[in-house]
């Protein structure tokens, strides 16, 4: 679904890397979580991902298509959560759905079943008249959210997304990322939660100082450090630990 | 007060955000290939040019009309009336700007949730954001009243008394209406019902009706200056006029007392006195209340509702991809009133003249007055070439990507090419500017019963030259758009972006005017052949303007 290999990233002139050597491949149908201190290049690596940066050095595919060099093609499948809400603020959420409809080519027919119900799943279905200015950060987050999910994309990246939601719709967003991969689809995305990580990941990759240092099932990574009771939040906190 | 607080506020609101650096960082940018050092020469230089062109034209414009004052005035007896009007020009010119300015940079500035917060007393912030609002006006105060000095300089001579006032007048002077405009905002913003577009229209509403009173003053002057047979009776009848103005506005007759005497030195005291009593007194009224006031506007900003109550309109309606991006294009624009009033204006502000000259009667006696030129075979050229300027220098394009700020990083994850959204972008200029010039176009046609069958080169010129000036905008802007402003005139009017975009435009009229001309005067061609002639070359520049606007979209579009 997406592979990463040996990719490297540097910002502008600074000396040292965002991202180095990172290798890494996503199945179809799993849910990966992406995990690791602040500003240890998750970011970084998604929006490689996505086609906001360009690698220095290794190559990126989604379904088989090159980052840089097929980027609609890879843009068209992937749903984008970033990790500070955008919006056009003056439009209502439900311009701005229609909009994003149009611009990934939604079928007419289909959108306006697809934006009410998603609207619906997030209980933003009252207030879609509303222009997003006048949205709270969690409101926004919401729209965020249905704004990735409505053109059904093939992959959905998410930037930290459970910022700002209240439990409800944290529990909502988790039933939706799992139903997501029954078809084979697949979700990556990035999380400061490890309960969630814990619960909700097929395989989770630890990324730290731009390296990926642990890339696994929950249970895997329990067996290779030698313990099998202990939570994620403790391996991680292990396994980041700098201070030795 | 810490006056260190103060220099680090200044510091921060204006990091990265003068002309100068913005210069810089375009002919820095792309150092990393060094293949492309010569285009990156070229490219600087061009813009270098076509920036120096753009304020060149302006200033020498506004040089020539000081200088017809000047003269006018010397008629009746006054000397140094082209500094009056330089002063009275600049000073409501920067009063209107300072109503926009002031309001964003006092009031609505995106940075003031995050400064409100921090241990900064209410004057250090009112301080800080007072000299922002002159720093904001300041350049193009001076730009407006500099061409008075060269007429006076050039009239008078050089002397000690017109270097002291025009340093005066350069760095005081701009306090007037800058104060004033301080006042009438605080008058709005006190207002119960005060909204930020009911401020924002009275304004505009302001300049409108000063535009075309001064238009309509000029005209008449003119015209009735045309006529040189009872130029007396004119001189009389306007020396009644000046010193009606003398009497009235005192400031201006302080000021050019200062520069050209007599009683330099009086009343350089009397206009110093004066304008810190006024400065005073509106620093005084905005400080009452400053921070009361911006947290109040704060709390009601944000809780806009568009359809209040409404139930949910109907999803259905198909539209084109492109028109998509056309309705997204002016739904930014829409966003803030510093871009719909810089955008909007430009396109509508000359057909609003038109129609008031029609309807004043100002343009029957244009048509005399313009009786001589009306007759020459090339006459159909000059028209379309003057409809092509008012339709071709414009920002829309110039500052496109820059207006989207942060948002271009939205843009850039959908999974379009970059011609889609140049095409989207140049769709949005042409409803704009294009129809205008239809209008124009049709409008000139029938004013100077022009043959019709003229139409049928002046439709595609204009849509070619509109297209050019539509694409070389975006490929300016593309290469570096100014994406991190905290006040949506940094995006627009303080944006070099749209002023290179505006002489490039003009440049290229320019070079289709001279084409036109060779065409009908020493060649000989007819007007119609020769303007069918000009849309072969028009449109390859336009094919050209299209190729750089799309290169500069895909390389904006691509990762980074
Ligand atoms: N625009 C930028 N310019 C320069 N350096 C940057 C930029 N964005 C991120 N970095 C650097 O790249 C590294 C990785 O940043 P990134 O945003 O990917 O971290 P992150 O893992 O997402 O952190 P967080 O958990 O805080 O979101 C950091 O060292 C950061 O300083
Ligand atoms: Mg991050």
């Amino acid at each position: 679904m997406v592979t990463i290999q040996s990719v490297t990233k540097k910002y502008g002139n600074s000396a040292k890397a965002a991202v180095e050597n990172l290798s890494l491949a996503l199945v179809p149908g799993e849910i990966f979580g992406f995990l690791g201190p602040n500003g240890a290049g998750k970011s970084t690596t998604i929006k490689m991902i996505v086609g906001l940066l360009s690698q220095d050095t290794g190559t990126i595919t989604v379904d088989g298509h090159d980052t840089l060099n097929e980027t609609v093609l890879v843009k068209q499948r992937i749903g984008y959560v970033p990790d500070e809400p955008l919006f056009y603020e003056k439009m209502t959420a439900n311009e701005y759905l229609q909009f994003i409809c149009e611009i990934y080519r939604v079928p007419n027919e289909a959108r306006q079943e697809r934006i009410v119900r998603w609207a619906k799943r997030f209980s933003l279905h009252g207030v879609l008249d509303d222009q997003i200015s006048s949205y709270s950060r969690g409101m926004k987050q919401k729209l965020g959210i249905v704004t990735a999910l409505v053109h059904e994309p093939r992959l959905l990246i998410l930037d930290e997304p459970m910022v700002g939601l209240d439990p409800k719709s944290a529990f909502i967003l988790k039933e939706v990322m799992h139903e997501f991969c029954e078809g084979g689809r697949s979700v990556f995305f990035s999380t400061h939660v490890m309960e969630v990580a814990e619960r909700l990941c097929t395989r989770v990759g630890i990324i730290m100082n731009g390296s990926l240092i642990a890339c696994d099932t929950f249970h895997a990574l329990q067996e290779r450090s030698g313990s099998g009771d202990l939570s994620l939040e403790q391996l991680f906190l292990e396994m980041t630990d700098e201070t030795e | 007060m810490k006056l260190n607080n103060i220099r680090l506020l200044l510091r921060a609101a204006g990091k990265g955000d003068s002309r100068w650096e913005q210069f810089v960082t375009i002919s820095l940018e792309s150092k990393k290939s060094n293949s492309r050092k010569k285009s990156r020469l070229v490219i600087q230089v061009v813009i270098a040019l076509s920036i120096l062109l753009a304020a060149g034209s302006m200033a020498f414009m506004l040089g020539v009309n000081y200088y017809q004052m000047e003269i006018l005035g010397s008629i009746v007896g006054i000397d140094g009336f082209s500094w009056f009007m330089g002063a009275v020009t600049a000073a409501l010119i920067t009063f209107m700007f300072g109503m926009f300015s002031g309001g964003s940079v006092l009031y609505h500035g995106k940075d003031l949730p995050l400064l409100l917060v921090l241990p900064l007393t209410q004057r250090e912030l009112l301080i800080s954001r007072l000299i922002l609002h002159y720093k904001a006006n300041f350049f193009m105060h001076t730009i407006l009243f500099l061409p008075a000095v060269a007429v006076a300089i050039h009239v008078h001579g050089i002397s000690f008394p017109i270097i002291v006032a025009a340093l005066v007048q350069i760095t005081i002077a701009p306090f007037i209406p800058l104060s004033l405009s301080l006042i009438v905002l605080h008058l709005f913003v006190k207002g119960k019902k005060h909204t930020r577009k009911s401020r924002e229209s009275w304004a505009i509403i302001f300049m409108l009706t000063l535009l075309v009173v001064m238009q309509g003053l000029a005209s008449r002057w003119m015209q009735s200056g045309m006529d040189s047979s009872n130029l007396e009776n004119f001189a009389n009848s306007f020396g009644i006029v000046l010193q009606g103005l003398q009497r009235i506005l005192l400031f201006p007759k302080w000021q050019m007392s200062m520069a050209l005497g007599p009683h330099s030195f009086v009343n350089g005291l009397y206009f110093l006195l004066a304008v810190a009593a006024i400065t005073i007194g509106a620093i005084y009224l905005v400080a009452t209340a400053y921070g009361e006031t911006v947290t109040r506007l704060w709390e009601t900003s944000t809780t806009v509702r568009k359809n209040n109550g409404k139930s949910s309109r109907s999803y259905t309606g198909h539209y084109a991809l492109e028109w998509s991006l056309v309705r997204r294009e002016y739904a930014i624009i829409n966003e803030h009133s510093a871009f719909k009033m810089e955008l909007y204006g430009e396109a509508v502000i000359p057909l609003i003249l038109v129609v008031v000259y029609a309807i004043s009667g100002v343009i029957g006696e244009f048509k005399v007055m313009l009786e001589p030129v009306f007759r020459l075979d090339t006459f159909p050229m000059i028209v379309t070439g003057a409809l092509l300027l008012t339709s071709s220098l414009s920002m829309m394009s110039g500052t496109s990507y820059s207006r989207e700020g942060k948002l271009l990083a939205l843009s850039r994850t959908m999974p379009l090419e970059g011609a889609s959204f140049v095409r989207g972008k140049m769709a949005a200029h042409l409803m704009l500017f294009y129809s205008t010039y239809l209008i124009f176009s049709l409008a000139a046609l029938a004013i100077f019963r022009l043959e019709l069958v003229h139409a049928v080169w002046m439709m595609p010129l204009g849509f070619f030259a509109v297209g050019s000036s539509a694409c070389f905008g975006l490929a300016i802007d593309g290469r570096n758009p100014r994406l991190d402003w905290k006040l949506p005139q940094q995006a627009v009017k303080q944006n070099l972006n749209g002023l290179a975009a505006m002489g490039i435009s003009f440049a290229n009229i320019a070079v289709l005017a001279g084409l036109g001309y060779l065409l009908a005067e020493p060649i000989g061609l007819s007007a119609l052949s020769s303007g069918l002639l000009l849309v072969a070359p028009s449109a390859c520049i336009w094919w050209l303007s299209w190729k750089l606007a799309v290169s500069g979209a895909r390389r904006l579009y691509q990762a980074q």
